[in-house]
């Protein structure tokens, strides 16, 4: 499809603006001379996008199994609710009570949930807040005189991990998995001592699996003073069954944009609130909420990661989810997405091979080792979707070698379910007698299969003037 | 209200296939002494009309001003195409595009916006978009850091405060000193470059005025020149910043398109020149082709990324702030090239304003450098205690004690002349 650059006509605006007979302030020198920015009048804007959106495929379009990321349906109610009106309004403006009461609700809600003792909704993401976790176990470390150098990461964790630990000038220290999926004991008990801060893991895991150990995981850091981050995006399955406070956690990051619903946007925003511990909390950013619903600064605070309180839009959505379906709607969420996880598992792995055959919790990891014909788990995502279905996550964890990571959530239906485990079927055989179907999938797609190699060979990042 | 899709028949039917006897069996990997026996705490359920109801009645409690506030998060209108796009479930429920093969609307709409970042500020790549101002200003410090090899950049107080307070937090745990440049009549002033790596300025600054860029990059011969811009809009009327060989360029994208909503989400924007992109953080979108030589898009040079460099990635973030790229970028086209003729306005109604409320006697101008759509008065307390139902812009004192009584007002499409023009008659009675 032509590029909105390539479709821009001088003069076709729609919408015009009236300057006043005012004289700018600004000389001659320091105002740019022309402008360029692609011009379209109205009705080709919208159908422009509206193309565009035609090529895409988000939760609203159908079954979206991407492991990690908890693409559930995103109910309507939220939108109407962050589109009010009354939330456009300015983080400076005297007339703040209604947002404040929402933020200062909603942190009581995230603790109630997680069994922390408190809450920052100002990280704008999931890695944001484990940037912000690890800045205050640094701060408490420093506090207490300790000088402590790395951080305890299973080798399943998500790539944010290392990369937001080693932001903080602290080194990863890579801990094994054990064979049935969980922490390896022996290797994570030589790892730690007094120079590790403490552990970043997530549980459940990546694999899908909640650790059986995870009492025994932290305990040994707490036996050496060290601290118990947990990466919460995958709270889903925990909701109303488990609060991580409970197995020893002194800090987690939610994902709203997993969790609690908030959609996607095609990469973002989303919000990644930090809870901790007491003895942490006088650590979270500034500002906080007071129970007076004022902005209220802590001395010893890390400091800010965001102007204000984050991305309050989001908050919002998930504020609205919370209170709509409620402590029970919450628990039903963690079954039925365990519910639908293990049944799809118990199906799948007629056909693939299963590394980790156990109960599993939100997702599970299914590989490709068993393909005939040298077709690879690239082929059977993009062979996924000439069956009109997402793929799931893929080569990753990197502990399974080609893995397909599945998450299929508690909005979906058993019948699309069933329909997948289908498809999955089809392309097993498929990849035995006709494997170039599989090979140059996807075969009804908008596009067919990308050339990724040449794209960072040659990088072209942006459209150039003389291209037209 | 819920929102799960199977009925208790199925349930049934699926436990069954799996083989075990009731939900609760499936989670025996946790020790059972952790599983709760009481409900949580939460109230609710509550039914859509609920929900909105009481929202209604809380928001009674909320007082409709006239607002002035700016610094950092503006209030522009939004064209109704925006929300009609940004809305489309195609868009806003799907996530990360990275299966390109079904995702080339958000793709190609990220490059779009990435050319058009490009082309107004002049710089020759831009990514797809950071968490906010703040941060994307932080991730240039960090990147400047490692490209210059040296732990210190200038900064200048006439960067946003609450910036400042980010970029403070991130070099705190990246032992990195910021060394802060004094401001003269609120421009940036001399500053000595010994031994750091870049030099960061935000233009126009907080103060609303315009800098000097082109000395500022004369005297900061070997530093890198990191901008922040917290109201992009300026950028329609002024000299790209390419014109003044900055190196990295961030901004808060929020005025393009995106609610001010309370601070969040906004848009982090981020473009460098072409040398620096293997360091640089954030998605890249490029231009390839399928197997049938088709023009298509993907995600790029991921060998920065945290996905695939873990602990040595150029940065952490994962989510990013997609959709607003996405309302900015369709905000951009719906204006097109009126856009200049946009940030005309704005620039005429400050100084309109500012015009005007010289004239009252008790308001100072406190600055003279020619600035976009923000200025700075100070007001005699008399003066604002008329000012009941107008928020005349945002106390200064707080974060400059030496500005006692001033305040950073700004203008906007949304202040047209009638109603500075009430205001004015408001304060004269
Ligand atoms: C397990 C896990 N940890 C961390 C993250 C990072 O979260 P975000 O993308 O919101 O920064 C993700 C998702 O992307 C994840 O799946």
């Amino acid at each position: 499809m032509k590029l909105v650059n390539e479709k821009s006509k001088a003069g076709s605006s729609s919408f015009p603006i009236k300057e006043l007979d005012i004289k700018s302030n600004i000389p001659a020198g320091l105002q740019r001379t022309s402008l360029t920015v692609p011009t379209l009048p109205e009705v080709e804007v919208v159908r422009h996008y509206t193309n565009l959106s035609k090529a895409n495929f988000g939760v609203d379009n159908g079954f979206y199994p991407l492991g990690s990321c908890t693409m559930k349906y995103n109910p309507k109610i939220n939108e109407v609710v962050a589109n009010r009106p009354q939330f456009s309004i300015h983080p400076l403006s005297r007339e703040n009570r209604l947002p404040l009461k929402i933020i200062y609700e909603l942190e009581k809600y995230l603790c109630e949930i997680t069994g922390m003792d408190a809450f920052s909704t100002q990280p704008a993401a999931g890695a944001h807040g484990e940037l912000t976790g690890t800045m205050i176990m640094k701060a408490y470390f420093e506090k207490r005189g300790e000088k402590r150098t790395s951080v305890i990461i299973p080798d399943s964790a998500h790539g944010t991990n290392p990369a937001s630990v080693s932001l903080c000038g602290y080194q990863p220290v890579q801990v094994r998995s054990s064979s049935a999926g969980g922490i390896d004991l022996v290797d994570l008990r030589q790892k730690m001592d007094k120079t590790v801060v403490g552990i970043m893991i997530t549980n459940p895991n990546t694999l899908g699996i909640f650790d059986e150990n995870i009492l025994e995981i932290t305990q040994i850091i707490h036996d050496h003073g060290g601290l118990c981050y947990l990466d919460g995006a995958n709270m889903n399955p925990m909701l109303g069954i488990v609060k991580p406070r409970d197995f020893g956690i002194d800090l987690i990051h939610l994902n709203l944009h997993k969790t609690f619903s908030t959609p996607h946007g095609g990469g973002g925003p989303g919000a990644g609130p930090l809870g901790v511990i007491k003895e942490l909390e006088a650590f979270l950013p500034n500002p906080r909420i007071n129970e007076n619903l004022e902005f209220e600064n802590s001395e010893e605070s890390i400091g800010s990661v965001h102007p204000f309180c984050g991305n309050f839009g989001i908050l919002l959505r998930a504020y609205a989810y919370i209170r709509a379906i409620g402590a029970a709607g919450l628990r039903k969420v963690a079954e039925n997405a365990v519910l639908n996880a293990n049944y799809l598992k118990e199906k799948l792995k007629k056909h693939y091979h299963l590394q980790y055959d156990r109960t599993c919790q939100h997702e599970f990891v299914i590989d490709d080792s068993l393909m005939p014909n040298g077709v690879t788990t690239h082929d059977i995502a993009k062979r996924l979707i000439d069956f009109g279905f997402h793929p799931p996550t893929i080569y990753f964890p990197l502990i399974v070698k080609g893995a397909m990571m599945i998450e299929p959530t508690e909005t979906e239906t058993k019948e699309n379910l069933d329909a997948f485990i289908d498809a999955m079927k089809v392309i097993k055989e498929e990849a035995s007698d006709d494997p170039q179907k599989v090979v140059k999938a996807p075969l009804n797609a908008p596009i067919g299969r990308l050339d990724e190699v040449r794209a960072a060979r040659e990088p072209k990042l942006t459209w150039c003037r003389d291209e037209e | 209200m819920d929102y799960i899709a199977n009925t208790d028949l199925e349930r049934e039917s699926m436990l069954r296939e799996i083989g075990v006897k009731k939900i609760m069996d499936l989670f025996h990997d946790i020790p059972k002494e952790l599983i709760l026996s009481t409900p949580l705490n939460i109230p609710g359920p509550f039914s859509e009309f609920e929900l909105l109801s009481e929202l209604h009645k809380i928001s009674t409690q909320n007082r409709p001003t006239l607002s002035f506030l700016g610094g950092g998060n503006y209030n522009h209108y939004i064209p109704s195409t925006v929300k009609a796009i940004t809305s489309r479930g195609e868009f806003s429920t799907a996530y990360t595009p990275y299966q390109p093969e079904i995702s080339q609307g958000t793709l190609q709409a990220l490059y779009e916006y990435q050319s058009m970042i490009c082309e107004i500020t002049g710089m020759d790549v831009s990514n797809a978009s950071m968490y906010d101002g703040a941060t994307s200003l932080a991730e240039a410090m960090l990147v400047a850091t490692k490209i210059k090899g040296k732990k210190r950049v200038l900064a200048s107080k006439a960067i946003n405060p609450l910036y400042r307070e980010v970029l403070k937090t991130y070099a705190n745990v990246a032992e990195i000193e910021i060394r802060e440049v004094d401001c003269q009549d609120g421009l940036t002033s001399d500053f000595d470059t010994e031994g750091s790596s870049a030099i960061l300025i935000q233009n126009p600054n907080f103060f609303g005025l315009l800098e000097d860029l082109n000395t500022i990059r004369e005297r900061a011969k070997d530093l890198l020149l990191i901008t922040s811009t917290t109201e992009p809009l300026s950028w329609a009327m002024l000299q790209p910043f390419a014109n003044s060989d900055v190196d990295i360029v961030t901004a808060e994208g929020q005025s393009f398109g995106n609610p001010i909503s309370f601070g969040g989400p906004g848009l982090g924007i981020f473009a460098a020149k072409k040398v620096y992109i293997r360091q640089m953080p954030g998605r890249l979108v490029g231009e390839t082709v399928d197997i049938q030589g088709k023009r298509g898009f993907v995600l790029t040079l991921c060998a920065r990324e945290q996905h695939i460099r873990r602990e040595k990635a150029t940065s952490n973030i994962c989510t990013n702030q997609g959709l607003c790229a996405l309302a900015a970028a369709v905000y951009l086209v719906t204006y097109g090239e009126n856009l200049g003729e946009l940030a005309r306005l704005n620039n005429q109604l400050a100084v309109y304003f500012s015009e005007q409320l010289q004239k009252i006697e008790g308001i100072d101008l406190v600055f003279n450098a020619p600035f976009f759509n923000e200025f700075i008065v100070r007001i005699d307390k008399g003066i604002l205690l008329k000012l009941t139902d107008v928020e005349i812009g945002i106390n200064l004192e707080r974060y400059y004690p030496d500005l006692k009584d001033c305040y950073l007002v700004c203008c906007t499409e949304m202040t047209p002349k009638e109603i500075i023009d009430r205001v004015i008659h408001e304060i004269g009675k």
